[in-house]
């Protein structure tokens, strides 16, 4: 072998041994740099909770970028030249490997070149590969294994919002916020106080619904339609609660002229029917103190009071009329136990009108549940908004229907936003002639309503408020106040329909604004309470004999 | 390595060291500037000597001119010399017969070794006699050229810091010179043993120990080493480094200097490499070698830009700054 050959044969090996360190050190480079992504990505994912499909490309675009980055470096090879400047630089040979290439590749006649070559083909061989370029261990590879531990550890971060990517987890597809999560809860506690069995079934499927949800089963639109079919189906309920209520009132107006059931039907009358109940049962142990007359008096009202119950107040309807007979026949026995059961339904009442309200609450907290979750998907819902305002103007604006000639008014304004116009027309033929026909609630604002009730013609007011859940809180209007209103009433009206010019009048007077959005402290039932702004149209005519029924003799007369 | 190279390199090494030794008798704590003068010498270059008074720049060349065994001589230059007093001229002179004619009569220049002490007090005029015999190695008078023996060497000093009545050298004069080499004051040891040596009854005494045509053979072996390009492309590169505005400039250059060096500063690297390289008993020339001769062979040929002048920037510092930026070539 030449001097030249010899150059070139070590520098060749070098070169090999050069390339091999440099594979290994740039692969533990690269897998230091390259694991840093990932931990980043990681310690992100703890705040932002990146999905399964985000976290499997993430993790594919990484692993295709990192190994062909490695395989770009690892390709290069470096030229012999740079070998022999290395080699020089290591072994101090001031350039005179690299010189000797150069002369190599560029041969000159010269003896002074000749001897340059032979004098470094002899300190080649005087040269280690082991000492110039020693296999070592690279630090990057430290680094790198510092980084891969740490990946694996943040996976096991024992936090409610870390999901361990090494056993295939990660954050679903939707989460609920905590506003909404803090909706649920409040809904499935209240369906669990309220008892009703078919409340569990409605927990579960509300459950299920948000589980399918979270999970990518199902979109927020299809969530948020189910949602509200759940709360349709909580708010429905088996009690009219105002029909209940305004019963309750009427009895009470009738019971509070016996001077021994004043104390009970007033209780009544503030809704307190498990104190009405105390005060039954605590007249029915000292019954025997009650003189003849006001026994008489008790007999003849809880007879007038079970006359003609309204729906839902059958039972205790029955268990007035069972006790004010025996009182009239003189059966204490019989008027004892009448009594017990007018105190046993009363509170029967009380039960079924608080779990009612339980239910109307959970359904409330469904409807901001499901609010929170149209927000949350702000694009579709500006759509949705935009396309349902619309709806809403071309319902007042645009030409009737051929169903709306009974009372497009009222169905229209319950379902304005959410049903087709030609159920609204089916609703407007249950409705009552007289109710403004282009009275619309706001677009898609129906708290409380629905259709069938709509179709019935009950269960709404002109606002689209809900008159099934109102909870019976406060004082109850004064008898006097009301009488003298639909004393006016009746006085203007006579022979017309006044209640058009009442409410064309109070149309003109609302605001356009919706309030009913406005932020506020109120409860649900509080919030229930105060839309509730009219008398149901349905029930006017009713509460009208009611009040002409209790007038004072003196007036009667 | 043949034995005629190795018998080349170590002649060489031994007639630089000999005559090395024998200046180091006189001159003490100056081997880096002796080393360059000579080198300066067997590149066939010249050398400018810039020193305060009293550091024995005068002797250093006066003990060179006796150990190479040359033709010696030296011109005090002063304000009022002329051109012809160094180049010499034309007298009249009469024959046997009576006849008059001219002859010229050979100035101080027509030397192996001229001593030009104190450069700078003589007027450009003067010191512009001296172009044409440092580079072509001929002095011209009239219409005749005579060719000067060689090795002409030219040895110029200069003291730095009387400026009264002094002519800076032209920028062509500087370019003449192979290198720069700046006296500094010797060190306490060196003193003891310069004033030891200097206030005894005898002073010591060199020998000759080369001549003329020994410095020509060795100048031979110089211009033989071989130079790979990747380190020509090196001192190139340096050389580049300081002309402003260019690719290669540095921020220093561009800011403080305003004309760089000329290709002759890139010859006077790879030459006084090629001498370092052999006096390391090498074959070839390394990038330690340029960079090793890159301040004497460059700091004179950097002409300072107004800025530089103000700031009293050193090209040394320019020249460092652009050593370490330059890499080494692969």
């Amino acid at each position: 072998m030449s001097d030249r050959e010899l150059i070139i044969h070590f520098l060749e090996k070098a070169e090999r041994r050069a390339r091999s360190n440099r594979r290994f050190n740039d692969i533990a480079a690269a897998l230091a740099i390259a694991f840093v992504i990932p931990v980043v990505f990681k310690l992100l994912d703890l705040y932002f909770l990146f999905r399964g499909r985000t976290v499997v490309i993430f993790f594919g675009l990484w692993a295709v970028i990192t190994l062909v980055w490695v395989i770009l470096r690892l390709s290069k090879k470096s030229p012999l030249s740079q070998v022999a400047g290395s080699i020089d630089r290591k072994a101090h040979l001031h350039d005179q490997l690299k010189t000797a290439y150069w002369f190599i590749q560029n041969p000159r006649d010269s003896q002074w070149v000749d001897a340059q070559i032979r004098y470094t083909a002899n300190a080649t061989g005087k040269l280690r590969l082991d000492s110039l370029f020693p296999r070592r261990f690279p630090r990057t590879s430290w680094m790198a294994g510092g980084l891969l531990f740490l990946l694996v550890a943040l996976n096991f971060v024992p936090l409610s919002l870390n999901y361990n990517w090494l056993a295939l987890q990660a954050a679903p597809p939707f989460r609920l916020t905590e506003e909404e999560r803090r909706s649920l809860k409040n809904a499935l506690e209240l369906l669990e106080k309220a008892k009703a069995a078919e409340n569990a079934v409605i927990a579960e499927k509300i459950e299920n619904l948000i589980q399918k949800l979270e999970q990518g089963d199902i979109s927020v639109d299809d969530a948020v339609k189910q949602l509200e079919e759940l709360q349709q189906e909580l708010e429905a309920g088996d009690l009219d609660t105002e029909n209940i209520a305004n019963g309750l009132a009427q009895m009470a107006a009738i019971l509070r002229q016996a001077k021994s059931l004043q104390t009970a039907a007033q209780q009544m009358i503030r809704g307190d029917l498990g104190a009405a109940a105390d005060q039954i049962h605590a007249l029915n142990e000292r019954l025997d103190t009650v003189s003849q007359a006001d026994l008489s008096e008790m007999a003849e009202k809880l007879v007038q009071a079970s006359e003609r119950p309204r729906s839902g107040l059958q039972d205790l309807a029955r268990a007035f009329e069972s006790a004010g007979s025996a009182l009239q026949k003189g059966d204490r026995a019989q008027s004892r136990a009448g009594l017990e059961r007018i105190s046993l339904e009363l509170r029967n009442l009380a039960q079924q009108l608080a779990d009612q309200e339980l239910r109307s609450r959970a359904g409330d907290e469904i409807g901001d549940l499901v609010d929170a979750l149209e927000e949350g998907a702000a694009d579709e819902t500006a759509e949705a908004s935009e396309t349902s305002r619309q709806s809403g103007q071309n319902t007042k604006e645009g030409p009737p229907s051929p169903g709306e000639a009974g009372e497009p008014g009222e169905a229209g304004e319950k379902q304005v936003g959410e049903a087709p116009p030609g159920e609204q027309g089916e609703a407007g033929d249950a409705g009552e002639p007289g109710e403004p026909g282009t009275e619309a609630g706001e677009p898609g604002d129906n708290p409380g309503g629905n259709f069938d009730d709509a179709a019935e013609g009950k269960g709404g007011n002109s606002f689209g408020g809900s008159t099934k859940s109102a909870p019976l809180e406060g004082e109850a209007t004064l008898l006097e106040v009301q009488l003298m209103k639909e004393a006016l009433k009746i006085e203007a009206g006579e022979g017309k329909e006044p209640n058009q010019d009442l409410e064309a009048a109070g149309e003109r007077e609302r605001s356009k604004l919706d309030y009913r959005n406005a932020p506020s402290n109120l409860t649900p039932a509080q919030k229930d309470l105060l839309s509730q702004e009219r008398i149901p149209w349905e029930n006017r005519q009713l509460i009208k004999n009611y009040f002409q029924a209790v007038k004072p003799p003196t007036q009667t007369k | 390595m043949s034995a005629a190279i190795e018998q080349q390199i170590e002649g060489f090494q031994n007639h630089f060291t000999r005559v090395k030794q024998e200046v180091a008798k006189v001159i003490v704590g100056y081997d880096d500037i002796i080393e360059c003068v000579i080198m300066s010498l067997l590149a066939n270059g010249h050398v400018l000597l810039e020193g305060v008074p009293g550091l024995g720049k005068t002797k250093l060349v006066s003990t060179l001119s006796d150990v190479v065994h040359l033709k010696f001589s030296r011109i005090q230059f002063t304000p009022d010399l002329m051109p012809a007093d160094i180049t010499g001229t034309n007298i009249v002179q009469e024959n046997a017969e009576g006849e008059k004619f001219l002859q010229f009569q050979q100035g101080p220049i027509f030397a192996n070794v001229l001593l030009a002490d104190e450069i700078n007090r003589a007027t450009p005029k003067t010191q512009s006699a001296l172009l044409e015999a440092m580079e072509e190695k001929t002095v011209s008078v009239g219409k005749i050229t005579y060719k000067l023996d060689p090795p002409f060497f030219v040895l110029a000093t200069q003291n730095p810091l009387e400026m009264e009545g002094t002519y800076p050298l032209p920028e062509a004069q500087l370019d003449r010179f192979f290198m720069k080499l700046k006296v500094d004051y010797p060190t306490m040891g060196s003193l003891h043993t310069i004033l030891n040596r200097t206030t005894r009854a005898q002073e010591p005494q060199v020998d000759r120990v080369l001549d003329g045509a020994q410095i020509m053979e060795m100048r031979k072996t110089v211009r033989a080493v071989p130079i790979a390009r990747p380190v020509q492309e090196y001192a190139i590169r340096i050389m580049m480094g300081t002309h402003p505005n260019t690719p290669y400039a540095h921020s220093l250059t561009n800011k403080f200097v305003r004309h760089g060096a000329s290709p002759r500063g890139s010859q006077a690297m790879i030459v006084g490499a090629k001498i370092r390289a052999l006096l390391n008993n090498r074959v070839y020339v390394s990038t330690d070698d340029i960079r090793a001769c890159a301040l004497g062979a460059l700091r004179h040929r950097i002409i300072l830009s107004f800025e530089g002048e103000a700031e009293r920037i050193d090209p040394d510092t320019i020249l460092k700054g652009i050593l370490e930026s330059i890499p080494e070539p692969s």
